[in-house]
């Protein structure tokens, strides 16, 4: 029953009007009961059971030659139908992935046990790569984010979105109070879905199946993808960087920085260039990047295809070593360069390549530098609307795409608190507390004035005190008002405004929150000055 | 004979015909030898001595074999056909090919040939004339002789063959299957067995094995090949598919479960605590934010397959409820009610208040709207003068406290009933110098009542003595509580303390007379109140309302507040509608037209509400409460049998007075034509609330 409901995956407990048996009990729609038992799996099912017995038996009677043919020709059974009745159509299977996707690419990370057969997890192995090459090919990557429980990505299907989960690459230690076979079943049905997805997505995308995998990333036969808006925003962030890099130029002293600053430059010229030629769509077209050997090769090798970058790594397959010319990226997760600082390209964490493909844009790469304090990594998934509170970075992020003219007078790495220590920003941070201490100037010169002119005050103090009355008698009709409710509706209210309130009180904590830690890093920052001058 | 082979004669037959008799000859032959044996026997010697051998072997020699001396037996030369025709005893010559020689059948032989051919016994002697002996059929058996039934295995194919086919199925390698059919044609050799294992595979009972498939490859195909996603799906399609509750997608992360969250997400010490301190199922997230500060720090989730197996759980065993979502504003659910602005006048401001000398128990106000009548707790009514609350009077009725009191609803009186201890006593406040000489007149011609007749006293409940035109004194078995007029100024009703038994009893004024008409269901009432108009008259118990008929002395109607504990009760001035406070914190309206059930139940306060009145012309109704607040309400009442009493919650009274922070009203009166309203309570003070603008 369990395990055939988890095939039908259809079938599912009900909740009834009036539980007769009790509330102890789970209750299934009689249809549904009936459903499972004209599934053909079923005598399938009682086929095998039967053959088993006769394999144990053989075993018992030491009939080896009977033993060996019968292992040999063991019943199998087949469970496309099911799918093709849990999905009538394709778009209905691509509405359903998450948990196919995700279950499927845990599999594949699973040490082989003795439940767990490792054909099983090659096919997992197999139809995750597939899975993911497609997903490459086609450049329907559209988030990622790096969790404390895996990495989650998000790709848009056939018009559906589809997130999933990858655990962290180790080994994953299987618990003892999970029941695999559970797991197991449900892994058979999505294996089973997922075969037919890839198939059908890579045949009518004219793609051949099974596909060849080749290491080698970046493919010549990038599809089209409208991304006229990703230019744009490239576009100003190029020119805001040009602005800043040319404000910090004026700072830097040493040649070497100043070298490297002009590289810079001229790079992010190159690619706003390349943007509005309109050549390259994706987030990483043009760029050959190369993976240093302590970060997650495979996830940000499938992330940068997938947004068009020709990749590398350090270890086998790759297509390229790290003395390839050409390379404009390298990713590293170091705290300081190893080796010789090269001069042609630049060096990244690897967050900046998640960061870049969730705002879709590349980031300046000063705020990801090796040795740098890394800003939040922020989830992708967030609707700002919804949740109430945007974090500051995200605000930060926002202003960037938009090209506000403000931000490059403003110090760029102030949302990126920490770095500042390292930096030599001194002057920015003066700038800052001048600012400050003139604010708290201005208010005092408002509360001097108060005194001359009271008559005034006394009629504006009416005044609002009449807005205020007549607000307050407005309130407390609603709150009248609110006597006559029904009992059931008033109800239904009070959740809804507990509701809320909880919601705006999660927000208000996190501001005072970042408020706090805020002042705390300016006292510090300032004090900092004080002992430097 | 071999003399006679020569010349004698030869009867020749046709060769067919002689090779029949040759064949019948030889079968017999035994027989046949014995026979001859006894006339001829040197002709059965045989001469040729080649053997059993086919003669045709000498067919191109001119001899036929040999004789017993090894010489050749020449072939001799045979007659013409025409010869033997013309030859009379041809028909009984055989021609002995063996040894060619012509042989003339006698008599007897002839008779042993004819025999043979009808099938009878050779010799004569041999006649079926024998004796049978019935050895069996002499006896009739009532069974039948005992001729075993075929056995099974003669119509059942033989196991032991069958142990042998299968044999060689097993060892048959599937992949060399026609291999292995030809080898078993060439091994078997059995047609038998070839020919039952052809019938076993054109049964279908041995199936060739199927080529196994690769696990991975089991799905390559186009599973929705037929299916266009445009296409329309099939009823049973549409209707699993109405059926069919899709699981709920697994929240998205935000970015507190981010890798390196911002600072703000990040728990503190003691947030850190209390989830690590609680119960994996009482926390709110099932993960803890932290903060790494690179990606290579990050180490393995511990409980990754754990949420994956408990959300494979969720997909099959939880119970899947498909529910609205509600799209609304919850300012939307707050009913539209007219403004407070569109109903005035109603009180709504402190005007007035006056501070008695005792605390204050019960207020009422006089029909005419000049006086306020106040129970005190030492045993005091004082009259206070409206609108400036002045205390123009105060008369002590009693020593112990005055729990009620209650103008007679007469404008042109001024007499007033009130309970004390264990007696109702009916005052006259002219007698305190109150109101104008008319009033004076008549409350003193109410006072006074009939001649009393002796009668009546009999059965009479209550114990009457008055002082004369001042005031009459009822004196009850039990201790009274409250005290209600009928409108006609002549009956008032009081209800005992105590509520065991009757507890209602009704008094006339003019007679002189009580009684006790509710001997049971009077029992445990709190409150009495009369009808405005009709002879009715209404008893709150503890939980019930029972509305009485006088007249016809029945039980009209028994109202349930679906309260524990009523504290109060108003009639409406048309008597279609009741107000009921309750100490459970709820006020009923009921609309006698609509049912027993109320028509709507007001929580609005916090604590016990006291005292509920009805406004007595405009439509107004105030309850005061133990949570020190007054709530001023508009009641609309429509003649319109349709239309249900439009309720509005106008203005609740609660910190407007500066002096006491907390409003403890317990009593309340409204003023009989103006919207003012007078609240009192043990803390001595007598508020009058007016509409202030």
């Amino acid at each position: 029953m369990c395990s055939m409901s988890s095939y039908r995956a259809g079938i599912y407990p009900r909740e009834p009007k009036k539980k007769f048996d009790g509330v102890t009990k789970t209750y299934y729609l009689t249809k549904d009961i009936q459903f499972l038992l004209h599934e053909p799996v079923l005598g399938k099912i009682r086929e095998i059971r039967a053959y088993r017995q006769k394999i144990k038996r053989a075993r018992a009677k030491k009939e080896y030659g009977t033993l060996k043919t019968l292992l040999r020709n063991k019943p199998t059974y087949k469970i496309d139908h099911i799918v093709r009745e849990r999905y009538p159509t394709f778009s209905d299977a691509l509405r359903d992935m998450d948990d196919a996707l995700s279950l499927v690419h845990m599999f594949q990370h699973l040490p082989s046990e003795k439940s767990i057969k490792p054909h099983r997890i090659r096919n997992c192995e197999r139809l995750a790569k597939e899975f993911q090459n497609y997903v490459a090919t086609t450049g329907s990557l559209d988030k990622v984010f790096v969790s404390v429980k895996g990495i989650y990505y998000s790709a848009r299907i056939g018009g559906e979105r589809a997130v999933w989960v990858e655990p962290h690459r180790f080994t994953q230690e299987l618990p003892k109070d999970v029941d695999y076979r559970v797991m197991l079943t449900f892994l058979e049905f999505y294996e089973c879905l997922l075969s037919f997805v890839n198939y059908r997505l890579y045949t009518t995308n004219g793609m051949p199946y099974p596909p060849k995998m080749d290491p080698i990333g970046g493919k010549d036969d990038q599809p089209d993808v409208e991304a006229d808006r990703a230019h744009h925003v490239q576009e100003n962030i190029a020119q805001i960087l040009k602005k800043q890099e040319a404000d910090e130029d004026d700072d830097d002293d040493s040649e070497n920085d100043d070298e490297e600053e002009l590289q810079m430059e001229e790079e992010e010229t190159q690619q706003a260039k390349d943007g509005t030629e309109g050549k390259e769509k994706l987030v990483f077209s043009g760029l050959k990047v190369f993976l240093g050997r302590e970060t997650p090769v495979s996830a940000l090798e499938f992330v940068l295809r997938a947004q068009g970058a020709k990749v590398g790594w350090d270890g086998e397959n790759s297509p390229f070593t790290s003395d390839e010319r050409g390379l404009t990226h390298w990713v590293i997760d170091r705290p300081a360069i190893p080796g010789k600082r090269r001069m042609d390209l630049e060096y990244v964490q690897p967050q900046w390549v998640f960061d870049s493909v969730n705002n879709s844009t590349l980031l300046p790469t000063s705020i990801y530098g090796i040795g740098v304090t890394l800003p939040p990594h922020l989830s992708p998934f967030v609707d700002d609307v919804a949740e109430g509170y945007v974090p500051k970075y995200k605000a930060y992020l926002q202003r960037l795409k938009d090209g506000d003219p403000e931000l490059f007078k403003e110090t760029a790495l102030a949302v990126n608190d920490d770095s500042e220590e390292d930096m030599d920003d001194l002057d920015n941070d003066d700038d800052n507390s001048q600012k400050e201490e003139a604010e708290s100037k201005h208010e005092d010169g408002s509360s001097d004035s108060e005194d001359e002119d009271e008559d005034e005050e006394m009629e504006e103090d009416l005044a609002k005190d009449m807005a205020e009355m007549k607000e307050e008698g407005k309130k407390q009709s609603e709150e009248l008002a609110k006597l006559m409710m029904s009992r059931k509706k008033r109800n239904l209210y009070e959740r809804m405004v507990h509701g809320k309130n909880r919601k705006s009180d999660q927000v208000r904590k996190l501001e005072e929150r970042r408020d706090a830690i805020e002042t705390k890093k300016a006292k510090k920052r300032r004090a900092r000055s004080e002992t430097n001058q | 004979m071999e003399g006679d082979e020569p010349g004698s004669p030869v009867v020749s037959d046709d060769e067919a015909d002689s090779d029949l008799e040759k064949v019948e000859f030889e079968e017999v032959g035994d027989e046949i030898d014995g026979l001859i044996e006894e006339d001829d026997s040197s002709s059965d010697e045989e001469k040729n001595t080649i053997g059993d051998i086919p003669i045709r072997w000498y067919d191109g020699y001119d001899h036929i074999g040999y004789n017993r001396e090894g010489k050749q037996i020449i072939r001799g030369k045979r007659k013409s056909p025409l010869e033997e025709i013309l030859d009379p005893n041809a028909w009984r010559r055989v021609y002995d090919e063996r040894n060619d020689e012509e042989l003339v059948l006698t008599d007897k032989e002839l008779d042993v040939v004819s025999r043979i051919r009808a099938g009878q016994y050779t010799g004569r002697t041999t006649e079926g004339d024998e004796e049978i002996v019935p050895w069996t059929s002499s006896k009739i058996e009532i069974h039948p002789l005992p001729e075993p039934t075929e056995p099974k295995r003669r119509f059942t194919p033989s196991k032991h063959e069958a142990a042998k086919v299968e044999k060689c199925i097993e060892s048959w390698p599937a992949y060399t299957w026609t291999v292995a059919f030809s080898l078993l044609l060439i091994f078997l050799r059995n047609v038998i067995q070839v020919v039952k294992i052809v019938r076993a595979i054109r049964a279908g009972l041995i199936v060739k094995p199927a080529k196994a498939e690769k696990y991975g490859n089991l799905y390559s195909f186009d599973v929705w090949e037929e299916k266009e996603d445009d296409e329309e799906k099939s009823k049973t399609e549409q209707a699993r598919d109405l059926m069919r509750i899709h699981a709920p997608k697994e929240p998205l992360p935000g970015h507190a479960e981010s890798y390196n969250p911002p600072a703000e997400y990040l728990p503190t010490e003691q947030e850190r605590k209390e989830w690590e301190e609680a119960e994996p199922e009482d926390r709110k997230t099932n993960f803890l934010p932290t903060k790494y500060d690179s990606l290579r720090k990050v180490p393995a989730y511990p409980t990754f397959i754990r949420e994956r197996f408990e959300r494979c759980l969720d997909l099959y065993t939880a119970v899947r409820v498909r529910k609205e979502k509600l799209r609304i504003n919850p300012e939307d659910l707050i009913p539209k009610l007219p403004s407070p602005e569109e109903l005035k006048p109603f009180p709504n401001y402190v005007s007035c208040s006056a501070t008695c000398k005792s605390p204050v128990l019960s207020i009422s106000m006089h029909p005419a709207g000049q006086f306020l009548a106040a129970a005190c707790d030492d045993g005091f009514v004082r009259f206070f003068e409206v609108p400036v609350l002045k205390c123009v009077a105060e008369w002590q009725l009693h020593e112990e406290a005055i729990v009620n009191v209650d103008w007679c609803p007469k404008p042109n009186v001024l007499v007033f009933a009130a309970c004390a201890g264990p007696s109702v006593i009916i005052g006259n406040a002219c007698s305190e110098g109150l109101g104008t000489e008319a009033n004076a007149i008549d409350s003193r011609a109410l006072l006074a009542g009939d001649e009393i007749g002796d009668n009546v006293s009999q059965g009479n409940e209550g114990e009457w003595t008055e002082e004369e035109d001042k005031s009459v004194e009822i004196k009850l078995k039990r201790r009274a509580r409250n005290v209600a007029w009928h409108h006609g100024g002549d009956y008032l009703a009081s209800v005992a303390r105590d509520t065991t038994g009757s507890s209602v009893a009704i008094h006339r004024l003019s007679k002189r007379q009580s009684q006790v008409p509710f001997k049971k269901s009077g029992a445990s009432a709190q409150v009495v109140s009369f009808h405005p108009s009709r002879p009715f008259i209404f008893i709150a118990s503890k939980q019930h309302i029972r509305v009485y008929n006088l007249q016809k002395q029945v039980l009209v109607k028994k109202l349930l507040p679906g309260a524990r504990w009523i504290s109060s009760l108003s009639v409406h001035p048309s008597g279609d509608h009741l107000l009921v406070a309750t100490y459970d914190m709820k006020l009923c309206w009921f609309d006698l037209d609509l049912s027993n059930l109320p028509y709507k139940i007001l929580r609005n306060h916090d604590e016990a509400i006291r005292e509920a009145r009805f406004h007595p012309k405009l439509p107004l109704f105030a309850d005061c409460s133990d949570d020190g607040t007054v709530l001023v309400s508009h009641g609309m009442v429509y003649n319109d049998l349709l239309q249900n009493a439009l309720i509005v919650p106008l203005k609740r009274i609660d910190k407007n007075l500066a002096e006491t922070p907390k409003l403890r009203a317990t009593t309340l009166a409204w003023h009989p034509s103006l919207p003012w309203l007078f609240t009192s309570s043990g803390d001595k003070k007598i508020y009058l609330f007016t509409n202030v603008n």
